[in-house]
Protein backbone atom coordinates (compact mmCIF):
# COMPACT_ATOMS: atom_id res chain seq x y z
CA UNK A 1 0.00 0.00 0.00
CA UNK A 2 1.31 3.42 -0.86
CA UNK A 3 -0.38 6.32 0.87
CA UNK A 4 2.16 8.89 -0.23
CA UNK A 5 0.78 12.20 -1.40
CA UNK A 6 1.99 13.77 -4.62
CA UNK A 7 3.93 16.65 -3.13
CA UNK A 8 3.80 18.61 -6.36
CA UNK A 9 0.06 19.04 -5.96
CA UNK A 10 0.24 21.10 -2.77
CA UNK A 11 2.66 23.57 -4.27
CA UNK A 12 0.63 23.94 -7.44
CA UNK A 13 -2.45 24.56 -5.31
CA UNK A 14 -0.47 27.12 -3.31
CA UNK A 15 0.75 28.79 -6.47
CA UNK A 16 -2.72 28.85 -8.03
CA UNK A 17 -4.24 30.24 -4.84
CA UNK A 18 -1.44 32.77 -4.19
CA UNK A 19 -3.00 35.69 -6.14
CA UNK A 20 -6.24 35.40 -4.11
CA UNK A 21 -4.32 35.07 -0.88
CA UNK A 22 -2.08 38.04 -1.69
CA UNK A 23 -5.15 40.12 -2.47
CA UNK A 24 -6.85 39.06 0.75
CA UNK A 25 -3.73 39.59 2.84
CA UNK A 26 -2.83 43.02 1.55
CA UNK A 27 -6.40 44.29 1.39
CA UNK A 28 -6.09 45.05 5.09
CA UNK A 29 -3.31 46.41 7.28
CA UNK A 30 -4.79 44.87 10.41
CA UNK A 31 -2.47 42.11 11.69
CA UNK A 32 -5.48 40.32 13.16
CA UNK A 33 -7.33 40.19 9.83
CA UNK A 34 -4.14 39.21 8.04
CA UNK A 35 -3.65 36.33 10.43
CA UNK A 36 -7.23 35.29 9.87
CA UNK A 37 -6.81 35.39 6.07
CA UNK A 38 -3.60 33.39 6.19
CA UNK A 39 -4.90 30.81 8.66
CA UNK A 40 -8.12 30.31 6.71
CA UNK A 41 -6.09 29.93 3.51
CA UNK A 42 -3.80 27.38 5.14
CA UNK A 43 -6.83 25.37 6.21
CA UNK A 44 -8.45 25.72 2.79
CA UNK A 45 -5.32 24.47 1.01
CA UNK A 46 -4.99 21.59 3.43
CA UNK A 47 -8.62 20.65 2.90
CA UNK A 48 -7.76 19.98 -0.76
CA UNK A 49 -5.58 17.14 0.49
CA UNK A 50 -8.24 15.95 2.94
CA UNK A 51 -10.58 17.81 5.34
CA UNK A 52 -9.70 15.34 8.11
CA UNK A 53 -6.23 16.91 8.21
CA UNK A 54 -7.72 20.32 8.94
CA UNK A 55 -9.73 18.91 11.83
CA UNK A 56 -6.73 17.08 13.25
CA UNK A 57 -4.39 20.06 13.02
CA UNK A 58 -7.00 22.42 14.40
CA UNK A 59 -7.37 20.27 17.52
CA UNK A 60 -3.57 19.88 17.67
CA UNK A 61 -2.91 23.64 17.61
CA UNK A 62 -5.75 24.35 20.04
CA UNK A 63 -3.99 22.03 22.47
CA UNK A 64 -0.68 23.80 21.77
CA UNK A 65 -2.39 27.10 22.52
CA UNK A 66 -3.81 25.75 25.76
CA UNK A 67 -0.41 24.45 26.87
CA UNK A 68 1.26 27.70 25.83
CA UNK A 69 -1.16 29.86 27.79
CA UNK A 70 -2.03 27.69 30.74
CA UNK A 71 0.38 24.87 31.45
CA UNK A 72 3.48 26.79 32.48
CA UNK A 73 1.81 29.43 34.58
CA UNK A 74 2.07 29.29 38.35
CA UNK A 75 -1.46 30.58 38.74
CA UNK A 76 -3.98 27.92 39.50
CA UNK A 77 -6.86 29.66 41.14
CA UNK A 78 -8.62 27.85 43.93
CA UNK A 79 -9.24 24.66 42.06
CA UNK A 80 -6.57 22.05 42.86
CA UNK A 81 -7.62 19.81 39.95
CA UNK A 82 -6.89 22.64 37.55
CA UNK A 83 -3.45 23.19 39.03
CA UNK A 84 -2.88 19.45 38.80
CA UNK A 85 -4.02 19.35 35.16
CA UNK A 86 -1.70 22.23 34.32
CA UNK A 87 1.27 20.59 35.98
CA UNK A 88 0.49 17.35 34.17
CA UNK A 89 0.26 19.12 30.82
CA UNK A 90 3.48 21.05 31.42
CA UNK A 91 5.37 17.88 32.24
CA UNK A 92 3.93 15.73 29.51
CA UNK A 93 3.29 18.23 26.75
CA UNK A 94 6.45 17.18 24.89
CA UNK A 95 5.25 13.57 24.84
CA UNK A 96 1.71 14.64 24.04
CA UNK A 97 2.70 16.61 20.95
CA UNK A 98 5.28 14.10 19.77
CA UNK A 99 2.89 11.16 20.21
CA UNK A 100 1.04 11.31 16.84
CA UNK A 101 4.37 11.50 15.00
CA UNK A 102 5.81 8.61 17.01
CA UNK A 103 2.70 6.48 16.43
CA UNK A 104 2.87 7.19 12.72
CA UNK A 105 6.58 6.35 12.55
CA UNK A 106 6.04 3.13 14.53
CA UNK A 107 2.84 1.84 12.95
CA UNK A 108 3.12 3.37 9.46
CA UNK A 109 0.23 2.34 7.23
CA UNK A 110 -1.77 0.99 10.18
CA UNK A 111 -1.72 4.42 11.77
CA UNK A 112 -2.61 6.08 8.48
CA UNK A 113 -5.64 3.85 8.04
CA UNK A 114 -6.89 4.41 11.59
CA UNK A 115 -6.18 8.14 11.31
CA UNK A 116 -8.19 8.27 8.08
CA UNK A 117 -11.14 6.25 9.39
CA UNK A 118 -11.36 8.05 12.72
CA UNK A 119 -10.83 11.47 11.17
CA UNK A 120 -13.56 10.79 8.67
CA UNK A 121 -15.95 9.59 11.35
CA UNK A 122 -15.26 12.62 13.53
CA UNK A 123 -15.97 14.93 10.61
CA UNK A 124 -19.42 13.40 10.26
CA UNK A 125 -20.22 14.79 13.73
CA UNK A 126 -19.65 18.31 12.46
CA UNK A 127 -20.87 18.35 8.88
CA UNK A 128 -22.23 15.83 6.42
CA UNK A 129 -20.84 17.91 3.56
CA UNK A 130 -17.32 17.78 4.99
CA UNK A 131 -17.71 14.07 5.67
CA UNK A 132 -18.67 13.50 2.02
CA UNK A 133 -15.77 15.59 0.82
CA UNK A 134 -13.39 13.68 3.02
CA UNK A 135 -14.75 10.33 1.86
CA UNK A 136 -13.93 11.37 -1.70
CA UNK A 137 -10.28 12.04 -0.79
CA UNK A 138 -7.59 9.41 -0.86
CA UNK A 139 -6.13 7.70 2.14
CA UNK A 140 -2.96 9.71 2.67
CA UNK A 141 -0.27 9.90 5.31
CA UNK A 142 -0.80 12.68 7.87
CA UNK A 143 0.94 15.20 5.70
CA UNK A 144 3.02 17.85 7.41
CA UNK A 145 2.96 16.01 10.74
CA UNK A 146 6.75 16.05 11.21
CA UNK A 147 7.08 19.76 10.54
CA UNK A 148 4.00 20.55 12.61
CA UNK A 149 5.33 18.51 15.52
CA UNK A 150 8.70 20.26 15.44
CA UNK A 151 7.11 23.70 15.22
CA UNK A 152 4.78 22.90 18.11
CA UNK A 153 7.55 21.49 20.31
CA UNK A 154 9.70 24.52 19.59
CA UNK A 155 6.89 26.83 20.71
CA UNK A 156 6.21 24.80 23.84
CA UNK A 157 9.90 24.67 24.79
CA UNK A 158 10.29 28.40 24.21
CA UNK A 159 7.26 28.94 26.41
CA UNK A 160 8.89 26.83 29.11
CA UNK A 161 12.07 28.89 28.77
CA UNK A 162 10.09 32.11 28.99
CA UNK A 163 11.20 33.25 25.53
CA UNK A 164 7.67 33.46 24.13
CA UNK A 165 4.72 34.46 26.25
CA UNK A 166 1.02 35.15 26.02
CA UNK A 167 0.35 34.53 22.35
CA UNK A 168 -3.25 34.93 21.26
CA UNK A 169 -5.14 32.02 19.74
CA UNK A 170 -5.10 33.56 16.27
CA UNK A 171 -1.31 34.02 16.52
CA UNK A 172 -0.79 30.35 17.37
CA UNK A 173 -3.12 29.21 14.58
CA UNK A 174 -1.38 31.54 12.13
CA UNK A 175 1.95 29.94 13.04
CA UNK A 176 0.40 26.47 12.76
CA UNK A 177 -1.30 26.95 9.39
CA UNK A 178 1.23 29.27 7.71
CA UNK A 179 0.68 28.01 4.13
CA UNK A 180 4.19 28.22 2.62
CA UNK A 181 5.66 25.81 5.19
CA UNK A 182 2.81 23.82 6.68
CA UNK A 183 3.23 20.72 4.57
CA UNK A 184 6.88 20.47 3.52
CA UNK A 185 8.75 22.78 5.88
CA UNK A 186 11.20 24.28 6.53
CA UNK A 187 10.66 24.23 10.29
CA UNK A 188 10.11 27.89 11.01
CA UNK A 189 10.34 29.42 14.49
CA UNK A 190 7.53 31.59 15.80
CA UNK A 191 9.82 34.63 15.73
CA UNK A 192 10.18 34.23 11.94
CA UNK A 193 6.52 35.11 11.41
CA UNK A 194 5.79 37.06 14.56
CA UNK A 195 5.11 40.36 12.80
CA UNK A 196 2.28 40.58 10.33
CA UNK A 197 2.11 44.38 10.14
CA UNK A 198 4.73 45.00 7.49
CA UNK A 199 4.56 44.75 3.72
CA UNK A 200 7.31 43.55 1.42
CA UNK A 201 9.07 46.28 -0.52
CA UNK A 202 9.44 45.84 -4.29
CA UNK A 203 12.88 44.27 -3.90
CA UNK A 204 11.66 41.66 -1.41
CA UNK A 205 8.59 40.88 -3.53
CA UNK A 206 10.76 40.42 -6.63
CA UNK A 207 13.19 38.33 -4.60
CA UNK A 208 10.26 36.18 -3.53
CA UNK A 209 9.12 35.69 -7.11
CA UNK A 210 12.63 34.76 -8.21
CA UNK A 211 13.03 32.26 -5.37
CA UNK A 212 9.68 30.64 -6.17
CA UNK A 213 10.59 30.44 -9.87
CA UNK A 214 14.07 29.13 -9.10
CA UNK A 215 12.63 26.58 -6.71
CA UNK A 216 10.16 25.29 -9.28
CA UNK A 217 12.93 25.07 -11.89
CA UNK A 218 15.10 23.11 -9.49
CA UNK A 219 12.32 20.65 -8.65
CA UNK A 220 10.47 20.29 -11.93
CA UNK A 221 13.29 20.71 -14.42
CA UNK A 222 16.67 19.86 -12.91
CA UNK A 223 15.66 17.26 -10.32
CA UNK A 224 12.93 15.76 -12.49
CA UNK A 225 15.43 15.38 -15.33
CA UNK A 226 18.04 13.81 -13.06
CA UNK A 227 15.80 11.38 -11.21
CA UNK A 228 15.55 8.59 -13.80
CA UNK A 229 19.31 8.68 -14.27
CA UNK A 230 20.30 8.53 -10.62
CA UNK A 231 17.49 6.53 -8.99
CA UNK A 232 18.71 3.52 -7.05
CA UNK A 233 18.59 0.53 -9.42
CA UNK A 234 16.38 -2.47 -8.68
CA UNK A 235 19.14 -4.86 -9.73
CA UNK A 236 22.42 -3.17 -8.77
CA UNK A 237 24.55 -6.26 -9.44
CA UNK A 238 23.63 -6.03 -13.11
CA UNK A 239 25.37 -2.65 -13.47
CA UNK A 240 29.09 -1.90 -13.64
CA UNK A 241 30.55 -0.68 -10.35
CA UNK A 242 31.53 2.71 -11.75
CA UNK A 243 27.96 3.31 -12.94
CA UNK A 244 26.63 2.50 -9.47
CA UNK A 245 29.04 4.98 -7.91
CA UNK A 246 28.17 7.64 -10.45
CA UNK A 247 24.47 7.14 -9.75
CA UNK A 248 25.05 7.29 -6.01
CA UNK A 249 27.05 10.53 -6.22
CA UNK A 250 24.42 11.93 -8.60
CA UNK A 251 21.62 10.95 -6.23
CA UNK A 252 23.02 13.29 -3.59
CA UNK A 253 22.93 16.15 -6.09
CA UNK A 254 19.39 15.19 -7.14
CA UNK A 255 18.28 15.10 -3.52
CA UNK A 256 19.73 18.53 -2.91
CA UNK A 257 18.05 20.02 -5.98
CA UNK A 258 14.70 18.49 -5.12
CA UNK A 259 14.65 19.28 -1.40
CA UNK A 260 16.24 22.72 -1.62
CA UNK A 261 13.89 23.53 -4.52
CA UNK A 262 10.88 23.02 -2.27
CA UNK A 263 12.58 25.11 0.41
CA UNK A 264 13.23 27.86 -2.15
CA UNK A 265 9.52 27.90 -2.98
CA UNK A 266 8.67 28.18 0.73
CA UNK A 267 11.25 30.93 1.33
CA UNK A 268 10.08 32.78 -1.79
CA UNK A 269 6.37 32.42 -1.05
CA UNK A 270 6.99 33.74 2.48
CA UNK A 271 8.88 36.74 1.05
CA UNK A 272 5.87 37.61 -1.11
CA UNK A 273 3.98 38.26 2.12
CA UNK A 274 6.87 40.17 3.68
CA UNK A 275 8.37 37.36 5.78
CA UNK A 276 12.06 36.57 5.67
CA UNK A 277 12.12 33.02 6.96
CA UNK A 278 15.51 31.43 7.54
CA UNK A 279 17.28 29.57 4.78
CA UNK A 280 17.17 25.79 4.86
CA UNK A 281 20.32 25.12 2.81
CA UNK A 282 23.66 26.86 2.49
CA UNK A 283 25.63 25.11 -0.27
CA UNK A 284 25.85 21.79 1.61
CA UNK A 285 27.52 20.04 -1.32
CA UNK A 286 30.39 22.51 -1.14
CA UNK A 287 31.26 22.05 2.52
CA UNK A 288 34.70 20.90 3.55
CA UNK A 289 33.83 18.84 6.62
CA UNK A 290 30.95 16.91 8.12
CA UNK A 291 30.19 19.52 10.78
CA UNK A 292 29.81 22.26 8.17
CA UNK A 293 27.70 19.88 6.10
CA UNK A 294 25.24 19.44 8.97
CA UNK A 295 25.30 23.18 9.55
CA UNK A 296 24.24 23.75 5.96
CA UNK A 297 21.87 20.85 5.09
CA UNK A 298 18.22 21.07 6.17
CA UNK A 299 19.35 23.79 8.57
CA UNK A 300 15.91 24.34 10.04
CA UNK A 301 15.97 20.74 11.32
CA UNK A 302 19.59 20.79 12.51
CA UNK A 303 19.10 24.14 14.26
CA UNK A 304 15.92 22.80 15.85
CA UNK A 305 17.82 19.72 17.00
CA UNK A 306 20.68 21.84 18.33
CA UNK A 307 18.31 24.00 20.38
CA UNK A 308 16.04 21.27 21.63
CA UNK A 309 18.13 18.08 21.76
CA UNK A 310 21.84 18.87 21.64
CA UNK A 311 21.86 21.59 24.31
CA UNK A 312 19.56 19.84 26.81
CA UNK A 313 21.50 16.60 26.28
CA UNK A 314 24.62 18.38 27.53
CA UNK A 315 26.24 19.40 24.25
CA UNK A 316 27.70 22.54 25.77
CA UNK A 317 29.51 20.61 28.50
CA UNK A 318 32.86 19.00 27.75
CA UNK A 319 32.01 15.84 29.67
CA UNK A 320 28.71 15.16 27.86
CA UNK A 321 29.30 16.66 24.43
CA UNK A 322 29.84 13.33 22.64
CA UNK A 323 26.72 11.81 24.14
CA UNK A 324 24.80 14.90 23.01
CA UNK A 325 26.19 14.55 19.48
CA UNK A 326 24.96 10.96 19.26
CA UNK A 327 21.55 11.82 20.74
CA UNK A 328 21.12 14.66 18.25
CA UNK A 329 22.16 12.64 15.22
CA UNK A 330 19.90 9.81 16.33
CA UNK A 331 16.88 12.12 16.53
CA UNK A 332 17.66 13.49 13.07
CA UNK A 333 18.16 9.97 11.70
CA UNK A 334 15.06 8.43 13.26
CA UNK A 335 12.99 11.40 12.15
CA UNK A 336 13.30 9.94 8.65
CA UNK A 337 12.13 6.47 9.63
CA UNK A 338 12.14 4.31 12.75
CA UNK A 339 14.15 1.50 11.18
CA UNK A 340 17.42 -0.30 11.99
CA UNK A 341 18.91 1.23 8.81
CA UNK A 342 18.14 4.74 10.03
CA UNK A 343 19.57 3.79 13.42
CA UNK A 344 22.80 2.86 11.63
CA UNK A 345 22.59 6.16 9.71
CA UNK A 346 22.41 8.00 13.04
CA UNK A 347 25.33 6.04 14.48
CA UNK A 348 27.35 6.64 11.31
CA UNK A 349 26.82 10.41 11.25
CA UNK A 350 27.14 10.62 15.03
CA UNK A 351 30.46 8.84 14.71
CA UNK A 352 31.61 11.17 11.94
CA UNK A 353 30.59 14.25 13.90
CA UNK A 354 32.20 12.98 17.11
CA UNK A 355 35.37 12.07 15.22
CA UNK A 356 35.52 15.46 13.59
CA UNK A 357 34.92 17.19 16.94
CA UNK A 358 37.72 15.15 18.53
CA UNK A 359 40.14 16.01 15.71
CA UNK A 360 39.14 19.69 15.85
CA UNK A 361 39.81 19.86 19.57
CA UNK A 362 43.12 18.06 19.17
CA UNK A 363 44.10 20.46 16.40
CA UNK A 364 43.09 23.50 18.47
CA UNK A 365 45.45 22.34 21.19
CA UNK A 366 48.32 21.48 18.85
CA UNK A 367 51.06 23.73 17.54
CA UNK A 368 50.71 25.22 14.05
CA UNK A 369 52.15 22.89 11.45
CA UNK A 370 51.65 21.59 7.99
CA UNK A 371 47.96 21.18 7.08
CA UNK A 372 47.15 17.49 6.68
CA UNK A 373 45.73 16.42 3.34
CA UNK A 374 42.24 15.71 4.69
CA UNK A 375 41.96 19.27 5.98
CA UNK A 376 42.70 20.92 2.65
CA UNK A 377 39.53 22.36 1.11
CA UNK A 378 39.44 20.30 -2.07
CA UNK A 379 40.12 17.02 -0.27
CA UNK A 380 37.67 17.99 2.49
CA UNK A 381 34.93 18.71 -0.03
CA UNK A 382 35.46 15.43 -1.84
CA UNK A 383 35.59 13.41 1.36
CA UNK A 384 32.51 15.11 2.80
CA UNK A 385 30.57 14.60 -0.43
CA UNK A 386 31.55 10.94 -0.46
CA UNK A 387 30.83 10.41 3.25
CA UNK A 388 27.33 11.85 2.89
CA UNK A 389 26.57 10.04 -0.38
CA UNK A 390 27.39 6.56 0.92
CA UNK A 391 24.96 7.00 3.81
CA UNK A 392 21.97 7.95 1.66
CA UNK A 393 20.95 4.38 0.72
CA UNK A 394 20.33 3.72 4.43
CA UNK A 395 17.39 6.10 4.20
CA UNK A 396 16.20 5.73 0.64
CA UNK A 397 16.57 2.02 -0.15
CA UNK A 398 14.25 -0.64 1.33
CA UNK A 399 16.11 -2.52 4.06
CA UNK A 400 15.85 -5.87 2.29
CA UNK A 401 17.83 -4.45 -0.63
CA UNK A 402 20.53 -2.70 1.37
CA UNK A 403 23.08 -5.50 1.68
CA UNK A 404 22.91 -6.47 -2.03
CA UNK A 405 23.23 -2.80 -2.94
CA UNK A 406 26.30 -2.12 -0.79
CA UNK A 407 27.83 -5.43 -1.92
CA UNK A 408 27.34 -4.43 -5.57
CA UNK A 409 28.85 -1.04 -4.82
CA UNK A 410 31.98 -2.83 -3.62
CA UNK A 411 31.99 -5.08 -6.68
CA UNK A 412 30.82 -8.14 -4.77
CA UNK A 413 27.85 -10.50 -5.22
CA UNK A 414 27.99 -10.56 -8.99
CA UNK B 1 32.80 51.84 26.34
CA UNK B 2 34.05 48.35 27.12
CA UNK B 3 31.46 45.62 27.59
CA UNK B 4 32.72 42.66 29.60
CA UNK B 5 30.31 40.19 28.04
CA UNK B 6 30.93 41.30 24.46
CA UNK B 7 34.68 41.23 25.10
CA UNK B 8 34.40 37.69 26.43
CA UNK B 9 32.39 36.53 23.41
CA UNK B 10 34.87 38.26 21.08
CA UNK B 11 37.79 36.54 22.76
CA UNK B 12 36.26 33.05 22.70
CA UNK B 13 34.78 33.35 19.20
CA UNK B 14 37.95 35.05 17.94
CA UNK B 15 36.12 37.92 16.24
CA UNK B 16 36.35 41.68 16.54
CA UNK B 17 34.16 42.97 19.39
CA UNK B 18 32.78 45.58 16.98
CA UNK B 19 31.15 42.77 14.98
CA UNK B 20 29.12 41.66 17.98
CA UNK B 21 25.92 43.02 19.46
CA UNK B 22 23.14 41.79 21.71
CA UNK B 23 21.41 40.39 18.60
CA UNK B 24 24.36 38.18 17.65
CA UNK B 25 23.42 34.49 17.67
CA UNK B 26 24.65 31.20 16.20
CA UNK B 27 22.28 31.88 13.30
CA UNK B 28 24.10 35.02 12.20
CA UNK B 29 27.69 34.36 13.28
CA UNK B 30 29.41 31.39 11.71
CA UNK B 31 32.12 31.25 14.38
CA UNK B 32 29.49 30.58 17.05
CA UNK B 33 29.30 26.87 16.35
CA UNK B 34 28.59 24.12 18.86
CA UNK B 35 32.25 23.73 19.85
CA UNK B 36 32.62 27.47 20.40
CA UNK B 37 29.36 27.46 22.38
CA UNK B 38 30.82 24.87 24.73
CA UNK B 39 33.90 27.04 25.26
CA UNK B 40 31.62 30.05 25.79
CA UNK B 41 29.69 28.35 28.57
CA UNK B 42 32.92 27.40 30.32
CA UNK B 43 34.35 30.91 29.87
CA UNK B 44 31.20 32.61 31.20
CA UNK B 45 31.10 30.33 34.23
CA UNK B 46 34.76 30.96 34.96
CA UNK B 47 34.73 34.72 34.43
CA UNK B 48 31.55 35.37 36.40
CA UNK B 49 32.12 32.61 38.97
CA UNK B 50 28.76 31.01 38.43
CA UNK B 51 27.23 27.74 37.35
CA UNK B 52 24.68 27.75 34.55
CA UNK B 53 21.80 25.29 34.53
CA UNK B 54 20.69 23.51 31.37
CA UNK B 55 17.60 25.73 31.22
CA UNK B 56 19.75 28.86 31.45
CA UNK B 57 22.08 27.60 28.74
CA UNK B 58 19.07 26.87 26.52
CA UNK B 59 17.87 30.44 27.03
CA UNK B 60 21.18 31.98 25.97
CA UNK B 61 20.61 31.86 22.23
CA UNK B 62 21.81 35.44 21.65
CA UNK B 63 24.31 37.63 23.46
CA UNK B 64 21.39 39.75 24.66
CA UNK B 65 19.66 36.71 26.15
CA UNK B 66 22.94 35.66 27.76
CA UNK B 67 23.15 39.11 29.33
CA UNK B 68 19.54 38.87 30.53
CA UNK B 69 20.18 35.41 32.01
CA UNK B 70 23.28 36.59 33.87
CA UNK B 71 21.48 39.66 35.15
CA UNK B 72 18.79 37.29 36.45
CA UNK B 73 21.53 35.69 38.53
CA UNK B 74 22.47 39.11 39.96
CA UNK B 75 25.61 39.29 37.85
CA UNK B 76 26.40 42.79 36.66
CA UNK B 77 27.08 42.62 32.92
Amino acid sequence: MNFQYDSYAYFFDLLAFAPVLLLLYFSTSSPRLRRLAMTASGMYLMSFIAPRLVLFYLVFWLLVFFVHRCAFTEEGGRRPWLRGARRFLARFSIVLFALPLLLWKIYGNGFTLIFTAQGNELLSLFSTKLWELDMARSVVIPLGLSFTTFRALDLVIKTYLGKIENLRLDEVLFYGFFPPVQVFGPIIEYEDVARQDHNPDAALFLYGLLRVTGGFLKVFVAAAFMHPHVAFPAAPAALPVWVLWLKLLGYYLYLYLNFSGYSDVAVGASALFGFRIKENFNFPLWQTNIQDYWNSWHMSLTHWARRNVYVPAGGYRAETQYLAIFCTMMVIALWHKLTPACFIYGLYHGGLMAGYRHLSEARDGAAEGKTPLWRRPAAGRALTYLAVSVSLPLIFIPESQLLPYYAALLGMGR
Amino acid sequence: MSDALIDLFAEVLQVDAAELSDDTSPDNLRQWDSLAAMHLVAAIEEKFSTRLSTKEIMKMSTIGLARETLKGKDIDV
